[in-house]
């Protein structure tokens, strides 16, 4: 048996739904009954009462170069989204960016669902009261968007029409950034200067106004910032898991 | 897409009883499938007001949470109730559910009847939303497992 091998292994069977799966004792609606408006002349007990059971897909997201990274996540048409959340299991150090970008398709014609401003500890992160939102916020738009994740504007996406499966992509740049002058720098942020070498932050404080740091060395003084040379800056450092979770063929805007 | 329904509570585990104390062996293993429903909540001060969802009897309650499209105006919140019956709704799930900002907004600290999500009763349950204004929209969502049927201490 191998280190890793799951004990179940012989008695775990996938059991697969090409559409929704509800769940309720009575799930036919009362024919000419409208329980939101016209309350009140049926009993509770006769109303449908079935559910959906809530779907749940996960990937692994890596703090890379890459603009935009597709995953392993494919929602199906008309799926709504019920909560996203972010387990960090390495910190993520993007200081001149948002951490993580979540998304609809390639980042040029795609559409947010969501916008990580930090992630700089390990733990979760859910987007509970907004509490992890850039200033690009929350729109109408985009809670219309986790509404149903299939009805994007064809103008804008031209080869998908609405109501089809939707990719996600996420999109976590790290710094990369030109050096700028007189511009307050945090520990850990990364510039390029002087022929494309990096540098990371090792004292905060605001760069000089013109120059910034040169050569290979340590401590490089740079305002009253300083700066390390490094080879082998740590672009790639954030690690999590994003879960997206939802209810598939809801088609609430339709 | 086809829909797939099923009448009772949907669970996975490959171990249904317990009948030693050996994990992965003879420990039982099976869990829920949380449930969830989802309505349209339109803010309407001709209150109390009634949504799509209908709960079934004995379920646990794991989540309320609101995905506001237009933020609520009035008071800027709304009430979560329930029925038991074709007209009451006198028991809250939650009171003073603030939704004055679109986004997603959880119930988290609110004043809440406990022993209603432990357990919502041995009948079925209409949801309700109450609220004094006119602007809001949002979609509620209820998440819970069906027919848990808990122990309320």
């Amino acid at each position: 048996m191998a280190a890793n091998s799951n004990p179940h292994d012989n008695t775990y069977n996938s059991t697969t739904f090409s559409g929704p799966v509800k769940a309720g004792s009575r799930r036919q609606p009362v024919p000419g009954y409208d329980k939101v408006t016209v309350p009140g002349t049926v009993a509770v007990t006769a109303l449908p009462n079935a559910g959906y059971a809530i779907c749940s897909q996960s990937a692994a997201v890596k703090q890379g170069q890459a603009t935009a990274n597709v995953n392993d996540i494919c929602l199906p048409s008309g799926s709504m989204i019920t909560s996203i959340t972010i387990l960090v299991t390495t910190a993520f150090n993007a200081i001149n960016h948002s951490d993580l970008w979540v998304g609809t398709r390639p980042q040029a014609v795609s559409q947010a669902i969501g916008n990580y401003a930090k992630l700089p500890t390990v733990g979760v992160y859910d987007y509970a009261d907004n509490s992890n939102w850039t200033t690009t916020s929350f729109t109408a738009a985009l809670a219309n968007r986790w509404k149903d994740v299939s009805a994007i504007p064809s103008a804008s996406w031209p080869d998908v029409g609405a109501g089809e499966s939707v990719d996600i992509w996420t999109d976590s740049e790290p710094n990369t950034e030109p050096w700028s002058a007189t511009h307050a720098y945090l520990v850990d942020e990364i510039v390029s200067n002087d022929g494309g070498k990096y540098y990371i932050c090792v004292t905060a404080g605001t760069s000089a106004g013109s120059g910034g740091p040169t050569g290979t060395g340590s401590g490089i003084s740079d305002g009253s910032a300083a700066w390390d040379y490094s080879a082998d800056p740590p672009f790639d450092r954030g690690r999590a898991i994003l879960t997206i979770n939802y209810i598939p063929g809801l088609h609430l805007l339709t | 897409m086809s829909t797939t329904s099923f009448d009772g509570p949907i669970k996975a585990g490959d171990i249904l009883n317990t009948i030693g104390t050996t994990l992965s062996d003879d420990v039982a293993n099976v869990g829920f499938a949380t449930m969830g429903q989802v309505a349209v909540l339109d803010e309407n001060s001709d209150d109390p007001s009634w949504t799509d969802i209908v709960i079934p009897a004995n379920s646990q309650i794991t989540r309320i949470a609101c995905l506001v499209t237009a933020a609520w105006d009035g008071l800027g919140q709304v009430d979560i109730g329930r029925s038991d019956s074709v007209a009451d709704d006198d028991e809250y799930f939650v009171k003073d559910f603030v939704l004055t900002a679109i986004g997603l907004k959880e119930v988290t600290t609110e004043a809440m009847n406990l022993a209603s999500w432990k357990d919502t009763g041995a009948t079925d349950i209409h949801i309700t939303h109450t609220s004094a204004g006119e602007l809001g929209k949002g979609v509620l969502i209820v998440e819970y497992i069906q027919n848990n049927n808990l122990t309320v201490d």
